[in-house]
C-alpha cells in the first residue's frame, strides 16, 4: 500500500517538476500530497508532529499558487471564476461587518472544544530529575574531537556576545533591496477597484457589479511569494510557458475511464438481453416481438409507428413546460429557440470527405489552409496566421457550395449549424434577431463550430431605406454577431456564406466576410467526375470516348445541371420498356445505359446557367474574389 | 327494421342481470348490445343519453366483459395446440371481447358528434365504464405472457386486435374528455366525476408503462393536463402522492432503461450506427425519460403545497439520476453522443426540478438534515445538490434565501444546517472522489474551452461565488461555518474553508479582514498545544496576514506585540515576507531581541535543561524570522547567526540522545541551519551532523528527520574545507545511507528529495557514490531520479483508496470524539483531583491536631496539603538527582576505562574535576549530618 503512495507522490511531484502543469493543475497536486500526509498520519505511518511540519511546507506552497495573482503561476484566488459567475449579481461586500467579538468567538462550542483539549497533554518532555541538568556542559570534551582544538568553548567562536541592540537592527535592515513586496494598501475590496474610485458612488441604481479582479499596481511582486528561497526554489518551479499541459489531468481522467472501462468488462461476460431476446426466438413468446424491446416489456404494443406525430405533440409540449438549460451561457433564450436551433439548424447529417467534390481544387486548397488547418491545430494559427471569422463562397448555383460547407465542418471536427437565410426572416418573423444572437451563442458553447448560411444575400442584401424593419435588425444583429463584438478573439467560430448574387451583398458584410472564394462551374475533368461518380451505382455501358465527348457537350452545365442530366440519361432504358412489360419485367431484365440515352438527355437538360450570368460572377471576382 | 323486432328489444332492454344470464348467452347479448349501440343510439338525444342508455347499458357491458375474462382465466389452463375446441373458445370470447369495446367506441363517436361539447353529467357512465374496460384489456394483455404461457401463439393476432381497438378508444374517450369544460360552478359530483376519470387513468398508466411508449406517454399528458384545467376543483382531492410518486417511478424506471440501453450499444460497438434499432430504442426511451421529467417538474410547479411530505423522495431521485452521470464513480462511461442524450433527458431537466424544490421548507429540510446517512456512491451526488443550489439561490427572494443559508435558527425548527456547513460537511464526505480525484467542467469564460476541475477546486469557485453576492445579514452565518470547518479534523476541508475565507479577506473590506486576523490571531493563541485545530489555524492565519494593508499589519503588531513570550505563538505562524516593511521591521526586531534575552537568561541560568522549552518557543518564532531572509549580511541574520551558533555548542550528542527534550530544540537548530548554511562555521556542521548522527541511530521522531534531511540537503550548497572535510563528509554519506533506507514511505520519498537536490548542487561527488553503497538504496535512487515509476492497474487503485477512506475516517471521527472525551475525561479527573485534595486537607488536619509531634515532624509540618506536596517532592527530587548523578558516574566510569585501553589519554584536567567531585559529595555528607 505505501508502495503505491510512493509511487503516485512521486509521480506528482515529477509533474510539477516538469514545469509544464497550469496553476490549477499544481495546486491540485498539493492538495494530493496533503491528502496523502493526512493519509500517512491516520494510518499512524508519520507522528503528528511530522505531519504538521509536512503540512506546514506543502500548504505554503498551495497558498503560494492560491494567493498569487500572477497568471502563470497563481490562481488569484479563483477570483476570475468566481466573479464571473457572480457578475451578475450585487456586490455588498462594502458592507460587509463581522459579528464575532473577541469574547463571542471564544463561546463557539468548536472554539471551546478546541481550548479545553488544548489544556490537556501538554507534559514537559523533561523528567522532573532533570531539570536542572546543564544542557551542553560535560559534552565538549568528550565529543568534539580534534578540530575544536584551541579555546573551542563557545567564547571563542563568538566574541561580540554582547546582546545587540534591537534599535539599531530597526534601521540597518531597511536597507534591505529584495526584503519582500506585498499588496498596495486597499481601501475597500481588492477585486473592485472600482470601488475606491468611485466611493460610495452606487446607491441602488447602478449595483456594484463584480469586476474582475484587481491586478495589483505591481503584479510581479506576489509570484513567488510563499516560495522559501534557496532550498525549495529547484523544486517549486513552475513553469513559464503557463500554456497548458492537460497531463496531470488527462492522466486522472483516463484512468478513471480506464476503471470504468474494466468494470464494463466485468459486467460484458453477462448476456445483454436487447442481444438475447433475437427476434425470431421471442416471437413465439409475446406479441409483436419483431421490432426491438424494452428492457421490462413483455407484452409489445402492435400499434404501429403513425403514432410517431403524436410523439412529437408529447415532445413538443416539454417545451412549454419547463424551460430546458443545458448550458448556462444559454439560459437568456427562449428554450424554444434552443430546441429548434439544436433540432434543425444543427446539421447531423453523414460525413463528407473532400474527395466528394469533384474539381475545384484552388478552392479546396484555400479552404483547408485557411480554414481547416487552423481549426485543427489553433496553436499553430495564431496572430496573422489566425483563420478569417467569415467567409463567403459565391458562384452560380448547383456548383457544390453547401457541399463545401459541410466539408468544412467533418473535416475540421467542427459542429456544423446550417441555415438558410430565408428562414431567418421568413419562418419566425420578429424572432429573427432573437434567432441569430441564439445561433451564435449555441455555437460558442460547441466550439469549434460552422455556421453555414445559404443564399446569404437575401439577409446581407445592401441596405436600403424601404426595407422592413424586422429584417434590418436581423442584419444589424447579425454584422454584430460576425464582427466578433460579443465574440471573443478565441472563440472558434467561421461564418460560411453561400450566394449565388455576391453583386446584392451589403458591402459591411462583404468586409466581415474577409475570404471570398469564387465557386466556379465545374471544368471538364471535373464535370467527367461526376458523371463518372454517378454512373458507377448505375449499370451502364459508356465507353470512354462517349464519355469524353458528353464531357464536351457539357460545356456550361453546373455541378447540378450534370446531376439533372445523368438522372435523364437514367430513364432512357425505362423509357424504352413497352407498357405492358412494365409490371412484369425483372430489374435485371432492364437494358443498361447507352450513349445515345446522353444524347437524347442532351436534348432536354439545357445549363441553368447563363454566359452573361457567368461574366457577372467573373467580373466580381475581379473586384472582390480572393481567388484566381 | 320491424315492428316486432323493435318490440322484442324494447323489452330486452328492460331484463334484469338475472333474465339475461338465464336467458341469453353472450352471443346474443353481444347482438343486443351492438343493435342498440349501431342503430338505436344515433336517435338518442344527447339529453336523454345517460338516463335512457348509458346508464342502462353500460354498466352491463362491462359486466359482460367482466365475466368473458373471468372465463378465459378460468378455462386458459387446459389450453394446448391439440385442444382445438378449447382454442376456438377462447378466441371466440376475445372476439366477443373486441366486439364490446367496438360498441363501446360507438357510443363515444356519437357523443363526440355532437356539436357542442356535453356536460359530465350527460354521459357520465361512458367515462367510467369504458376506462374500467380498457383497465381490463390493458391488464390482460400485459398479463398474455403469463395467462397463456407459451401458447401466446394461438390468440396472438386476437390480442393485437383487442389492444388496437382498446387503444383507439381510449385515444377517443380522451378527445372526447377535452372538449368538456367545467367552470368553477360545477357540482360536486361532476368534480368527483372527473377526479375519478383521473384516478383511473392513473392506473391504466401504471398498467401500460411498459407495453405502449406512446400510449403511455399521451395518457400521462392528459392526466397532468386535466389536473391542470380543472386544478382549482381537483387539487383536494387528487391523490399527489400516488401521482408524483408514479411520475418518480416512471422517470427512474426509463431512465435506468435508457442507461442499460446506453451500455448495451456501447458494448455492441453500435454507437456509430444511429439508425440501428437499438439506438432508436435508446432514443425513444430517452426521451420517454425527458418527458417524465418534464412532466414532474411540471406537476411540482402547480401543486407544490401538496407535495410536501414527499421531498425526501425527490431528493433521493436527485441522487440517483446524479449517481449515474460522470464524474459519479459509478457512471458507465459512455459515448459523447449517448451521453449527450442523457444528458438533455435527465440531468438538464433536473436543473428546473431543483428550482422548483428551492422554495419548499421540507425539502430543505431533508437535504440539510443533519448527519445525512448516505450510501457511499450518492455522497457526491449530494454534494453536486447542495453547490447547484448554492447557484440557483441567487436569483430567489429573501425568504428562500434565509431558509437555506441560516441553519435553524429555533429549537421547535426541524433541524437544519446553514448551506455552507452543509456543503463542506458533504465535501469531507467526498473522500474517495477527492482522492481519485473525480473532475467535474470548469467555469467556461473569455471564449476560452472548457477544462474539467478537480471537485476542491469547482466547490471553491461555487463557494467564492456565492459568498461574492452574499447580502450582509448572512455573513454571521458564514463566518460561524467557517470558523467551525477550520476547526474540524480533515484538512482538505479545512483548506477548502480557508481557501473560501481568503477570497471573503479579498473581497470584502480590509477593515473585516483585519477584524478576521485578529480573532484568529486570538484563536492561535488560546490553542496552547499543537493539535490539528492549530494547525489548521496556523495556515489560515498565515495566508489572511498576507492579504492585510500594511497599517493593519502594523496594528497586528500592536495587538500582539512580537516582544511578549505569549505573543510568539501567533508569530511564529506568520510568514514575515508578507507584512509591509514597518510591520516587518518592527517584528523581526522584537523577535530577535526576544531571542537575544531568552538565551541571556538561559546562560544566566546556567542553561538549565528544565529551562530549554523556553528556549525552543523563542526559536520556534526565530524560524520564522529566518527564513524569510534573502540577504546573509541583514542585521538580523547576524543576530540569529550568533544565537544559533551559541547554541549548538550546547548541544551534545550524548545529551541529545538520551534527553528528548533536547530534540524539538535540535530539530529548531537544524531547520534554521539548513537556511543559515553558507554562514555557519565548519565546525559548528561538524557539531551539527554528530547531533544528527546521534539521534538518527536511534529511532527518532519524523518532524526531527525530516529536519535533518532539510539541513543534509542544504549542504549541498556549501564547499567545505579540507581540513573539515574528513569529519564531516564520511558522516554526510553515512546518514544519508541512513536516511535513504527508512522504511517510512514518507520519510524515504523526503529523503529522495532531500538527497537528490544535492547531489545536483554539490561540489563533493565522492559523497553521492559514497551515500549510495547500498545495493537497494542505490536502485531505488536511480529510479527516482530517472523518473521511473511504477503505476498502479485502476481498478486495485480504486479498491485502494476505499480501504483508505475508511482510515481516514475513522481517524477523523477519533480525532474529534477523542478530544472531546479527552477532555471530559480529564475536567472529571480534574474534578476528583480537587474533591481529594479538600478530603486530604480535612485528614490532614484532623491528624495535626490528634496525632502526637513525632508523626508531624516525620509527615508534614503544616497542615496545609500543598506544602505537604512540597516536602514529597523534594524526597523525589533527591532521588532522581543520585540517580542522574550515578548514571553520570557510571558513564564517566566506562569512559575511562575504554581510554584506558585506547591510544588517546583522558584529558589532562579530569583528574582536577573529579577531586572537585569528590568534595563536593563531602560537603553534602557533612551537610545532611549537620542539619
Amino acid at each position: 500500500m505505501s508502495e503505491a503512495h510512493l509511487d503516485e507522490w512521486q509521480r506528482r511531484s515529477f509533474d510539477i517538476s516538469s514545469g509544464n502543469c497550469t496553476p490549477e493543475q499544481t495546486a491540485d497536486t498539493y492538495r494530493a500530497h496533503i491528502l496523502s500526509i493526512q493519509y500517512a498520519w491516520a494510518s499512524s505511518q508519520l507522528s503528528q508532529a511530522g505531519m504538521a511540519s509536512l503540512l506546514r511546507t506543502y500548504s505554503e506552497r498551495y497558498a503560494a499558487v492560491l494567493d498569487s495573482d500572477d497568471p502563470r503561476t497563481g490562481l488569484n484566488n479563483y477570483a476570475d471564476s468566481a466573479l464571473h459567475l457572480a457578475r451578475s449579481q450585487r456586490n455588498h461586500s462594502d458592507k460587509w461587518e463581522s459579528s464575532f467579538t473577541m469574547e463571542s468567538v471564544l463561546e463557539l462550542p468548536c472554539v471551546k472544544r478546541m481550548i479545553q483539549s488544548g489544556t490537556g497533554g501538554s507534559g514537559s518532555l523533561v523528567a522532573a530529575g532533570d531539570v536542572n541538568i546543564s544542557v551542553g556542559q560535560e559534552s565538549k570534551g568528550s565529543s568534539l574531537p580534534a578540530t575544536f582544538t584551541g579555546g573551542r568553548s563557545e567564547t571563542a567562536l563568538f566574541k561580540p556576545t554582547v546582546p545587540p541592540q534591537p534599535k539599531t537592527e530597526v534601521n540597518t535592515t531597511a536597507s534591505n533591496p529584495n526584503s519582500f513586496s506585498r499588496p498596495p494598501a486597499r481601501p475597500q475590496s481588492v477585486f473592485t477597484p472600482s470601488s475606491s474610485a468611485l466611493p460610495q458612488g452606487n446607491p441602488g441604481g447602478t449595483p456594484n457589479y463584480q469586476s474582475s479582479f484587481l491586478p495589483t499596481s505591481n503584479p510581479s511582486k506576489r509570484k513567488n511569494f510563499y516560495n522559501t528561497d534557496g532550498g525549495d526554489g529547484g523544486r517549486v518551479q513552475q513553469g513559464g510557458q503557463g500554456g497548458s499541459d492537460p497531463r496531470a489531468g488527462s492522466t486522472f481522467k483516463t484512468a478513471r475511464e480506464q476503471f470504468l472501462v474494466e468494470q464494463q468488462k466485468k459486467h460484458a461476460n453477462q448476456p445483454h438481453r436487447a442481444q438475447a431476446s433475437l427476434p425470431a426466438a421471442a416471437l413465439k413468446k409475446s406479441l409483436g416481438a419483431n421490432r426491438p424491446r424494452g428492457t421490462f416489456s413483455k407484452f409489445v404494443s402492435p400499434i404501429p409507428r403513425q403514432e410517431e406525430e403524436e410523439e412529437e405533440g408529447w415532445a413538443s409540449c416539454n417545451s412549454n413546460q419547463e424551460p430546458q438549460i443545458g448550458d448556462e451561457r444559454l439560459k437568456n433564450f427562449e428554450p424554444k429557440i434552443i430546441e429548434l436551433i439544436m433540432s434543425e439548424i444543427m446539421d447531423h447529417g453523414p460525413p463528407v470527405v473532400w474527395e466528394d467534390i469533384a474539381g475545384l481544387e484552388f478552392a479546396k486548397t484555400t479552404i483547408k489552409e485557411i480554414v481547416v488547418w487552423p481549426m485543427l491545430r489553433p496553436d499553430i494559427f495564431t496572430g496573422l496566421r489566425g483563420p478569417p471569422k467569415g467567409i463567403l463562397l459565391f458562384g452560380p448555383p448547383g456548383t457544390g457550395k453547401t457541399l463545401i460547407g459541410k466539408c468544412i465542418a467533418c473535416q475540421s471536427g467542427a459542429t456544423f449549424f446550417s441555415i438558410s437565410a430565408s428562414s431567418l426572416t421568413s419562418k419566425w418573423v420578429g424572432e429573427g434577431e432573437k434567432m441569430v444572437r441564439a445561433l451564435f451563442a449555441i455555437a460558442r458553447c460547441h466550439q469549434p463550430a460552422v455556421i453555414f448560411i445559404d443564399e446569404i444575400d437575401s439577409l446581407l442584401s445592401q441596405r436600403t431605406d424601404g426595407e422592413h424593419d424586422s429584417s434590418r435588425r436581423i442584419k444589424t444583429e447579425f454584422l454584430v454577431q460576425l464582427d466578433g463584438a460579443t465574440t471573443a478573439a478565441e472563440d472558434r467560430i467561421l461564418v460560411v456564406g453561400a450566394t449565388n448574387r455576391p453583386q446584392e451583398i451589403d458591402e459591411a458584410a462583404r468586409r466581415r466576410l474577409a475570404k471570398r472564394l469564387y465557386i466556379p462551374l465545374p471544368e471538364g475533368t471535373a464535370r467527367r467526375q461526376i458523371i463518372t461518380n454517378l454512373m458507377t451505382q448505375e449499370k451502364n455501358q459508356l465507353r470512354e470516348e462517349e464519355l469524353e465527348s458528353v464531357v464536351g457537350a457539357t460545356e456550361g452545365f453546373s455541378g447540378a445541371d450534370m446531376t439533372q442530366l445523368c438522372r435523364e440519361a437514367a430513364l432512357g432504358p425505362i423509357r424504352s420498356i413497352q407498357l405492358s412489360d412494365m409490371a412484369t419485367i425483372t430489374a435485371d431484365q432492364v437494358r443498361p445505359i447507352l450513349y445515345r440515352d446522353f444524347q437524347e438527355a442532351l436534348q432536354t437538360v439545357r445549363p441553368s446557367v447563363s454566359s452573361k450570368d457567368l461574366e457577372l460572377y467573373e467580373d466580381w471576382n475581379k473586384t472582390f474574389g480572393c481567388g484566381r | 327494421m320491424s315492428q316486432t323486432n323493435s318490440s322484442l328489444l324494447d323489452e330486452v332492454v328492460q331484463w334484469s342481470q338475472e333474465t339475461c344470464r338465464r336467458e341469453l348467452n353472450w352471443d346474443d347479448h353481444i347482438r343486443v348490445l351492438k343493435i342498440i349501440t349501431d342503430m338505436f343510439l344515433p336517435h338518442i338525444g344527447l339529453s336523454e343519453l345517460e338516463d335512457e342508455c348509458f346508464s342502462k347499458i353500460l354498466p352491463k357491458a362491462v359486466t359482460m366483459f367482466d365475466s368473458m375474462m373471468k372465463e378465459i382465466m378460468d378455462q386458459v389452463g387446459g389450453l394446448s395446440s391439440q385442444n382445438t375446441d378449447l382454442c376456438l373458445l377462447l378466441r371466440s370470447i376475445l372476439q366477443a371481447m373486441m366486439q364490446i369495446i367496438d360498441a363501446l367506441s360507438s357510443c363515444v363517436r356519437h357523443v363526440g358528434s355532437f356539436a357542442e361539447a356535453p356536460d359530465m353529467d350527460a354521459i357520465r357512465s361512458l367515462p367510467t365504464c369504458v376506462l374500467k374496460v380498457l383497465r381490463e384489456t390493458f391488464q390482460h394483455c400485459k398479463e398474455s405472457e403469463v395467462v397463456y404461457c407459451g401458447r401466446l401463439s394461438l390468440v396472438a393476432d386476437l390480442l393485437q386486435g383487442l389492444f388496437k381497438e382498446a387503444y383507439s378508444l381510449q385515444k377517443a374517450l380522451l378527445e372526447l374528455l377535452e372538449r368538456i369544460a367545467l367552470d368553477s360552478s360545477a357540482s360536486e359530483e361532476e368534480v368527483s366525476d372527473i377526479v375519478t376519470v383521473i384516478h383511473n387513468l392513473l392506473d391504466i398508466c401504471s398498467i401500460i408503462s411498459n407495453l405502449d411508449m406512446a400510449l403511455h406517454a399521451n395518457t400521462w399528458k392528459f392526466v397532468i393536463k386535466q389536473s391542470l384545467k380543472y386544478q382549482s376543483l381537483v387539487e383536494e382531492h387528487l391523490h399527489h402522492g400516488d401521482i408524483s410518486s408514479s411520475l418518480c417511478d416512471n422517470l427512474l424506471a426509463s431512465f435506468h432503461t435508457s442507461v442499460e440501453l446506453a451500455e448495451q450499444i456501447k458494448h455492441a460497438g453500435l454507437q456509430e450506427s444511429t439508425q440501428s434499432p437499438e439506438y432508436k430504442l435508446f432514443q425513444k426511451t430517452a426521451k420517454m425519460c425527458r418527458f417524465f421529467a418534464n412532466t414532474l417538474v411540471h406537476y411540482i410547479k402547480e401543486f407544490k403545497c401538496f407535495l410536501t411530505k414527499y421531498c425526501n423522495d425527490f431528493h433521493q431521485l436527485y441522487l440517483q439520476i446524479l449517481s449515474k452521470f460522470p464524474p459519479s464513480l459509478c457512471a458507465p462511461a459512455l459515448p459523447s453522443a449517448l451521453t449527450g442524450e442523457l444528458n438533455t433527458a435527465a440531468l438538464v431537466p433536473m436543473d428546473a426540478f431543483l428550482l422548483q424544490l428551492l422554495p419548499l421548507r421540507p425539502f430543505a429540510e431533508v437535504v440539510l438534515q443533519q448527519d445525512l446517512r448516505l450510501s457511499p456512491e450518492h455522497e457526491l451526488p449530494h454534494c453536486l445538490l447542495l453547490v447547484n443550489v448554492l447557484g440557483q439561490l441567487n436569483s430567489q427572494p429573501e425568504e428562500v434565501l434565509q431558509l437555506w443559508y441560516s441553519g435553524s435558527q429555533f429549537s421547535e425548527e426541524t433541524p437544519r444546517l446553514p448551506l455552507y456547513q452543509a456543503l463542506f460537511s458533504s465535501f469531507r464526505r467526498c473522500y474517495t472522489e477527492r482522492q481519485v480525484p473525480v473532475l467535474l467542467p470548469g467555469v467556461m469564460m473569455k471564449g476560452q474551452a472548457q477544462v474539467q476541475v478537480s471537485l476542491h477546486n469547482h466547490l471553491c469557485v461555487q463557494l467564492c461565488a456565492s459568498v461574492a453576492a452574499l447580502p450582509p445579514l448572512l455573513i454571521p452565518v458564514l463566518e460561524r461555518c467557517l470558523v467551525e470547518t477550520v476547526l474540524q479534523a480533515d484538512s482538505l476541508t479545512a483548506l477548502l474553508a480557508t481557501d473560501v475565507w481568503c477570497f471573503t479577506a479579498r473581497y470584502g473590506t480590509a477593515e473585516l479582514c483585519l477584524h478576521h486576523v485578529v480573532l484568529v490571531a486570538q484563536l492561535v493563541k488560546a490553542c496552547t498545544t499543537e493539535c490539528y485545530q492549530s494547525i489548521h489555524l496556523g495556515l489560515l492565519l498565515k495566508r489572511m496576514v498576507f492579504l492585510m494593508t500594511p497599517e493593519h499589519q502594523m496594528e497586528l503588531a500592536a495587538r500582539f506585540p512580537p516582544s511578549e513570550v505569549e505573543n510568539l505563538s501567533v508569530w511564529r505562524h506568520v510568514l514575515l515576507r508578507a507584512l509591509s516593511q514597518d510591520a516587518r521591521h518592527r517584528v523581526e526586531s522584537d523577535i530577535i531581541s526576544l531571542a537575544q534575552r531568552a538565551l541571556t537568561d538561559w546562560q544566566n541560568g546556567g542553561y538549565k535543561l528544565g529551562h530549554v522549552y523556553k528556549m525552543n518557543s523563542v526559536l520556534l518564532s526565530l524560524l520564522a524570522v529566518v527564513r524569510v531572509q534573502a540577504s546573509p549580511k541583514e542585521q538580523c541574520v547576524l543576530s540569529a547567526l550568533r544565537i544559533l551558533t551559541q547554541l549548538w555548542l550546547r548541544m551534545s550528542p550524548d545529551q541529545v540522545q538520551s534527553q528528548p527534550a533536547l530534540h524539538c530544540t535540535l530539530q529548531l537548530l537544524l531547520s534554521m541551519s539548513a537556511v543559515l548554511v553558507k554562514n555557519i562555521e565548519p565546525q559548528v556542521i561538524c557539531q551539527a551532523m554528530l547531533c544528527v548522527d546521534a539521534v538518527v541511530s536511534q529511532r527518532c521522531a519524523d518532524q526531527l528527520t525530516l529536519a535533518a534531511l532539510e539541513f543534509l540537503s542544504s549542504l549541498g550548497k556549501i564547499f567545505i574545507p579540507a581540513d573539515s572535510q574528513s569529519q564531516i563528509l564520511p558522516r554526510l554519506s553515512s546518514l544519508f545511507g541512513v536516511l535513504l533506507a527508512d522504511r517510512s514511505w514518507m520519510l524515504h520519498q523526503h529523503a529522495l528529495e532531500a538527497f537528490s537536490h544535492f547531489a545536483e548542487i554539490t561540489n563533493h561527488e565522492e559523497v553521492i557514490s559514497e551515500s549510495l553503497s547500498v545495493e537497494e538504496t542505490k536502485v531505488k535512487v536511480v529510479n527516482y531520479l530517472s523518473k521511473v515509476n511504477a503505476r498502479e492497474d485502476v481498478a486495485s487503485r480504486l479498491q485502494r483508496i476505499q480501504l483508505e477512506t475508511a482510515v481516514i475516517e475513522k481517524h477523523n471521527e477519533r480525532l474529534e470524539s477523542h478530544k472531546e472525551n479527552a477532555s471530559d475525561k480529564l475536567t472529571a479527573e480534574v474534578a476528583e483531583h480537587q474533591l481529594l485534595k479538600l478530603l486530604l486537607k480535612h485528614r490532614l488536619l484532623k491528624l495535626w491536631q490528634t496525632q502526637s509531634p513525632t508523626i508531624l515532624s516525620s509527615n508534614t509540618s503544616t497542615p496545609c496539603p500543598k506544602k505537604a506536596r512540597q516536602e514529597f517532592c523534594a524526597e523525589e527530587e533527591f532521588s532522581r538527582y543520585v540517580t542522574t548523578a550515578e548514571n553520570a558516574l557510571k558513564a564517566l566510569q566506562a569512559l575511562t576505562e575504554s581510554t584506558a585501553t585506547s591510544a588517546t589519554p583522558p584529558p589532562p584536567w579530569l583528574e582536577s574535576r573529579l577531586q572537585e567531585l569528590q568534595t563536593i559529595i563531602t560537603h553534602i555528607q557533612t551537610a545532611r549530618h549537620t542539619s
